[in-house]
């Protein structure tokens, strides 16, 4: 389980219109897939392509020109705590400005003058999918991102105990559990953001790399990088 | 919609909440917060009732568009007779109180009576309970909030309190949310003290929703866009913070000193913002940690500071050892260019303190530096202070003063009545730098005319945000006008204060006028609420909460003659600066002022002004 | 290489699909025990309350996805299996050969010692086939006896609670989720369920089951005997491990397996609840018959049976609960360990309660009521033996900033 599954889903690239893209992006994806074997997302490309078309798009399509991963980058150092994410999220998912409904959540350290927001950040071990008992959690071929299927999710809650960062919350309202969806590729609280504490950039560039560092120096990812 | 259409009425004496719909009649004429509330108080209580006696009333509001994501929608409002003035307070906070209030389904609190025994309020959604706090009477407030929020376990739970100060019913005491954001100012603290409240602890995951989302949400990014693009809201405030007023503001000599006694300070540059951006030499660190924003603000001009700990004023002890809210410049000019105090590290102490005992920082400054005036002309002496001398410039005594006034102890007791009442207890009135009881801010009408208008008809006493024509005198927002001429004054004050008392009963921060105009926030509120709000009804609300606000005060006993200035102000030429040889123009501006207000030669509405409005 | 699989349950399936990401060439072999696709039990409660409809409870909801994955998915119940001879024989009389076998064969639950528990009419609530029958009988205001109220029982409250039953709960010790929570948070549920119109006996003992006019008599140690519709048995489970007499597999209470999640036979792995592996927290061995641990286990022993080297540290005990709307949660120690420290807050009005235990500046274990925010964190700062510094006094005064205290250690490394 060395490879992310994260493909870029903005911007147009190689002189490729955005159909072409689109295209691209599916095939470049299924292809990355098959490398990664992460079997989450074969599944999903299975049900989405016929078979003969799965190998077909493995042979042909060259991944590696044109798209990058992408990744919601936070930088702490930058938060003024306006908590203005908390409520582009939650009016994204739930219709009304709820902080306390927010996938992202900023945490305030008064006593250290700064304030932090932290989400999901989409980790390659996506706990909360495998333990998950009915298949409601899966990833998003496009972004990258492990979503939650509201029709599959019985509300069992045990991906709330599995997740070791807490970011995958049950919502009593619903009787399902929540988590941060990338928003499809074009997250709201980035776009909201005021200051360049929260982007959504390609991964290689960011401190992605040092936050997966962080989950993976616990023993919990020691374990799962087996 | 963003109107929660639910009050909630707290009855101390009793102990009971209970939840009211929201008069809706009203609500469409006052908007919110400072207008809506102060329809109920004007219905719900007599003018001349004592400030401090369970017959007052204090109302906790919130605007419509607090909770939302228009930009800086975090305000909320304390709407109370004051105890300093005896006239109507309204004392606006941002933070994050406010917007928890609102998730928490509330439009407003209604607070009255008087509680047998310290209570605090308790809010839950739609849960509300009075709370034994026996334990928190004399805590800081810093403490107070920490404490409820361990003993409800919900570090998310917003808390308003008072500290020392409200509960010894200093008159200038103010009520504080989230540690360091104030409802500072006309002693709406002690009126919180004098009902045994404590504070009000509230938790909301209800959300808030608007009227039309999409048509919302477009005209709140393009009102964020406007702010983001702005020279002031864009850039001078999220890096220097309202400090960035300091050094333009005694530039322009309107910078009052000396208590009143100049209009420049030559330690202006050591107090401002750029100097807390400066490395300290004594610990090689800057007095400024990092900017706080309010809930909803992309502007971020709240600071976060931390203290020298080799200052006189922490050294060898562990006060204040962590970052808190760091000095704002109405607070750096009464602590410290009031009373000629040029040492950052002790202002910023005081305002720890103001924010951890709940004082207002312009009041007790101005006080203050009153008490110095009087101590240095003999008036107060050793006997009073303790052996405190109470001397200009001397940070010592200044801190040691405030420490006083928040303990209630010695000359702080006195200090703690606010500059007016010191100033007769020791027969200078002359020295009180107030108007109807109320301290005056960091703008010196010598120096900025309009501010001298301002002030005079300020409807809580001597205020800065009821009309703020710095903007347009001296940052020339939304044009540019002279700020030694009282030509044309009367109407921007005029233009100023109904605009104002919207952006007030809206539940957004009076900052973001810097950069926008009315016809910035109309189309947020008319997507906001149901029913087609136009710029121009808006303004005529504006008007018509005016035309109330005066009508309260003129109930309450107050007339045309209490709409005045100091006569250090009216009588003594500013010495230095631009403004040399200037005295504040206010006989000029006043009579064309009730003119345009449509209020007879003594200040009183007319019954044409009142019935147009519909007041 | 031939891969045989008994059991499909999370462990089974699990393994099955690493095996064929880890060995594409492989031969692989899922044999299940119950008739239909694999299916979560976890689901089951939520199957009764009408929330799901049985397909809604399938382990993988593709049609055709075992086939997909060319994995063999036949039914049959294992009798004996020889690791020597590298086969394992079914009740059918089938004969099934493999080079690697898992057993991932899960628990039964058990009935204690009381007559009548074989009548119509008394089940257990553990197989898709129980909660059939169970949905049949619990009809809106039907009296339903519940015996036992441990972590299985609880969540089958809920279900029957929704169904509108009038349910009583039958406990033998004295307080209810004895193994998952202690006294003070026990009785907080116990006043909830009581609430929420639910009878809960505690310190109670059922003596005999009867027929009696046309529905069951339950007769109790002390006091009047009960008249229901309905008996629930969640009296707690134990691994299936009976068909390994003689096999030469070592067992304890599960079959003991190392941190290869490998048996005593070097050719076979164990995974999930019949497996008695690494404990986290303790070091030795446990049976955590939880979800999160039979996903980890089938992952880890299929990586190891397809050659790939991989350890497991150890499984780390941890629940989630809801009791007819009261969720509590356990994780690690939670009773605290020798020499340790505990903080702890708690708010019986509004039900909630949190617990943490310390061992230094380490949280190695907790007890949660009535919050669901971020309560996973706990695992990761149990197994990720986070070193709370600073945060540990922070703790110890506010138990409820987990979330912030990982936050704040995490973008400060």
């Amino acid at each position: 389980m060395k490879f992310a599954v994260r493909i870029a889903s903005k911007g147009r690239q190689g002189g490729r219109s955005r159909r072409e893209l689109k295209g691209l992006k599916r095939f470049n994806s299924l292809k990355f897939n098959v490398l990664a074997g992460t079997w989450g997302v074969i599944r999903d490309c299975r049900n989405r392509c016929p078979r003969g078309l799965f190998f077909l798009i493995h042979i042909e399509t060259n991944w590696e020109e044109s798209f990058m991963q992408k990744s919601l980058v936070i930088d702490p150092s930058e938060c003024t705590g306006c908590m203005q994410c908390e409520m582009a999220c939650s009016y994204q998912t739930e219709n009304a400005f709820n902080p306390a409904k927010s996938r992202i959540r900023v945490f305030e350290f008064k006593d250290q003058g700064r304030s932090v927001p932290y989400t999901c950040t989409q980790c390659d071990e996506a706990w909360c999918m495998k333990a998950c008992p009915v298949d409601a959690i899966s990833v998003d071929p496009d972004t990258g991102a492990k979503i939650v299927s509201d029709a599959l999710c019985v509300g069992c809650k045990v991906c709330t105990i599995a997740c070791p960062f807490g970011t995958i919350n049950y919502n009593t309202a619903t009787g399902k559990v929540m988590k941060c969806d990338l928003c499809g590729g074009d997250p709201e609280c980035v776009k909201i953001c005021p200051t360049p504490a929260l982007s959504y950039v390609d991964a290689e560039k960011t401190g992605l790399e040092k936050m997966r560092q962080w989950a993976i120096r616990t023993d919990a990812g020691q374990q799962a990088q087996a | 919609m963003s109107w929660t259409k639910k009050i909630l009425r707290v009855n101390l004496t009793e102990g009971t909440c209970a939840e009211e719909p929201l008069n809706m009649e009203w609500a469409e004429k006052y908007i919110g917060q400072r207008g809506l509330a102060t329809k109920y108080l004007v219905e719900e209580t007599d003018p001349k009732v004592d400030p401090l006696s369970p017959e007052n009333k204090m109302i906790m509001a919130t605007g419509p568009l607090t909770g939302t994501t228009a930009a800086t929608g975090g305000r909320y409002s304390v709407i109370t007779k004051g105890p300093l003035t005896g006239a109507i307070a309204c004392s606006n906070s941002g933070g994050f109180f406010g917007a928890e209030l609102k998730n928490a389904g509330w439009d407003m609190i209604i607070l009255e009576g008087k509680s047998p025994k310290p209570v605090y309020l308790s809010i839950e959604n739609d849960k509300a309970q009075l709370v034994d706090a026996g334990d928190l009477w004399g805590k800081s407030v810093w403490d107070t909030e920490d404490l409820i929020k361990e003993a409800r376990g919900d570090s998310n739970i917003r808390v308003a309190a008072i500290g020392k100060a409200g509960e010894n019913l200093a008159l200038f005491a103010g009520i504080i949310n989230d540690k360091d954001r104030a409802a500072g100012r006309s002693g709406v603290g002690a009126v919180m003290g004098s009902k045994n409240l404590k504070a009000v602890a509230v938790r909301g995951t209800l959300g808030v929703s608007v009227a039309d989302p999409m048509k919302f949400l477009a005209a709140a990014n393009a009102g964020k866009k406007v702010l983001a693009e702005n020279a002031v809201t864009g850039e001078g405030l999220p890096t220097y913070g309202t400090q960035v007023l300091m050094n333009v503001i005694n530039e322009v000599g309107a910078l009052p000193s000396h208590n009143g006694g100049a209009v420049q300070f030559d330690g202006a540059s050591k107090i401002g913002g750029e100097a807390m951006h400066e490395e300290r030499a004594t610990d090689g660190k800057k007095n400024l940690v990092s900017n706080h924003a309010c809930f909803g603000c992309p502007i971020s001009c709240g600071r976060v500071s931390q203290l020298d700990r080799t200052h006189f004023t922490v050294e060898g002890t562990d006060k204040y050892s962590e970052p808190s809210g760091g000095l704002e410049y109405e607070a750096a000019w009464a602590l410290g260019a009031a009373t000629d105090v040029d040492d950052l590290e002790a202002l910023t102490y005081v305002n720890f303190l103001c924010n951890e005992e709940g004082m207002d920082p312009i009041s007790l400054g101005s006080t203050i530096a009153a008490a110095m005036e009087l101590y240095e002309a003999g008036k107060i002496t050793d006997a009073e202070t303790g052996g405190l001398a109470l001397k200009f410039g001397s940070a010592e005594a200044l801190v040691k003063a405030a420490q006083m006034t928040a303990a209630g102890e010695g000359i702080g007791k006195d200090i703690g009545l606010g500059s007016k009442r010191l100033c007769e207890k020791y027969g200078s009135p002359d020295a009180s730098m107030s108007v109807k009881g109320q301290e005056f801010p960091a703008y010196d009408p010598r120096g900025i005319q309009g501010m001298g208008l301002t002030y005079a008809t300020s409807n809580r006493g001597a205020c800065h945000l009821r009309s703020y024509t710095v903007a347009s005198e001296i940052l020339g927002i939304p044009e540019k006008t002279d700020p030694l001429t009282t030509d044309g004054k009367a109407g921007l004050v005029k233009a100023f204060q109904d605009a104002t008392a919207v952006y007030d009963s809206a539940g957004i921060c009076i900052f973001t006028s810097f950069a926008w105009t009315l016809d910035d926030v109309t189309p947020q509120i008319d997507a906001d609420l149901e029913g087609e709000w136009t710029s121009d009804r808006l303004l005529e609300a504006g008007e018509r909460i005016w035309n109330l606000e005066r009508q309260y005060n003129i109930a309450a006993g107050f007339t045309g003659k209490d709409d005045t200035l100091p006569k250090r102000i009216l009588k003594d030429a500013a010495k230095t600066g631009p403004a040399e040889g200037k005295t504040s123009g206010l006989d000029v501006m006043l009579p064309e002022y009730y003119q345009l207000r449509g209020w007879n030669a003594d200040g009183v509405p007319s019954s044409e002004t009142l019935s147009r409005l519909g007041v | 290489m031939q891969y045989v699989i008994v059991g499909a349950g999370p462990a089974g399936v699990t393994a099955a699909e690493t095996l064929r990401q880890a060995d594409p060439g492989g031969q692989v072999t899922l044999i299940g025990g119950e008739a239909g696709p694999p299916y979560g039990r976890m689901a089951l409660p939520y199957y009764m309350t009408g929330k799901v409809e049985e397909a809604g409870t399938y382990l993988r909801k593709t049609d055709g996805y075992y086939d997909g994955l060319k994995i063999k998915y036949v039914q049959g119940v294992v009798k004996a299996v020889s690791p020597d001879a590298g086969a394992l024989t079914l009740e059918s009389g089938d004969e099934v050969e493999f080079d690697k076998l898992l057993i991932a064969t899960g628990a039964s639950p058990v009935k204690p010692p009381v007559p009548g528990l074989d009548l119509p009419g008394v089940h257990h609530c553990w197989t898709l086939e129980d909660a059939r029958h169970i949905i049949k009988r619990a009809e809106k205001g039907a009296d339903v006896v519940l015996m036992g109220t441990g972590f299985i029982g609880c969540i089958i409250m809920e279900a029957l609670a929704l169904r509108g039953v009038n349910l009583t709960a039958i406990e033998l010790e004295d307080r209810m989720l004895p193994r998952m929570m202690d006294r003070g948070g026990s009785a907080m549920i116990k006043r909830w369920c009581e609430a929420k119109g639910i009878t809960v006996l505690t310190s109670a003992k059922v003596t005999a089951v009867e027929e009696s006019g046309g529905g069951l008599r339950v007769s109790l140690e002390k006091g009047e005997p009960l008249q229901t519709a309905l008996v629930v048995v969640a009296t707690g489970v134990k691994p299936n491990i009976g068909f390994l007499e003689g096999s030469g597999i070592e067992t304890g209470e599960g079959i003991w397996v190392d941190n290869h999640l490998r048996t005593s036979a070097e050719n076979v792995h164990a995974a999930g609840d019949v497996a008695e592996g690494p404990d986290f927290s303790t070091g030795g061995r446990a049976v955590h018959a939880i979800q999160p641990t039979a996903v980890e286990h089938g992952r880890i022993a299929a990586l190891n049976m397809a050659g790939r080297e991989a350890a497991y540290k150890g499984s780390l005990s941890m629940n989630v609960l809801d009791t007819v709307g009261l969720i509590s949660c356990s994780f690690g120690q939670w009773e605290g360990v020798e020499g340790g420290e505990t903080a702890e807050t708690s708010d019986p009005e509004n039900y909630r309660y949190l617990r943490l235990q310390f061992d230094g500046d380490r949280i190695v274990g907790a007890l949660g009521l009535g919050r669901t925010d971020h309560v996973g964190v706990l695992r990761g700062l149990i197994q990720g033996r986070v070193a709370l510094g600073p945060w540990k006094e922070k703790l110890m005064a506010d138990p409820h900033r987990i979330m912030a205290a990982y936050v704040a250690l995490r973008a400060d490394p």
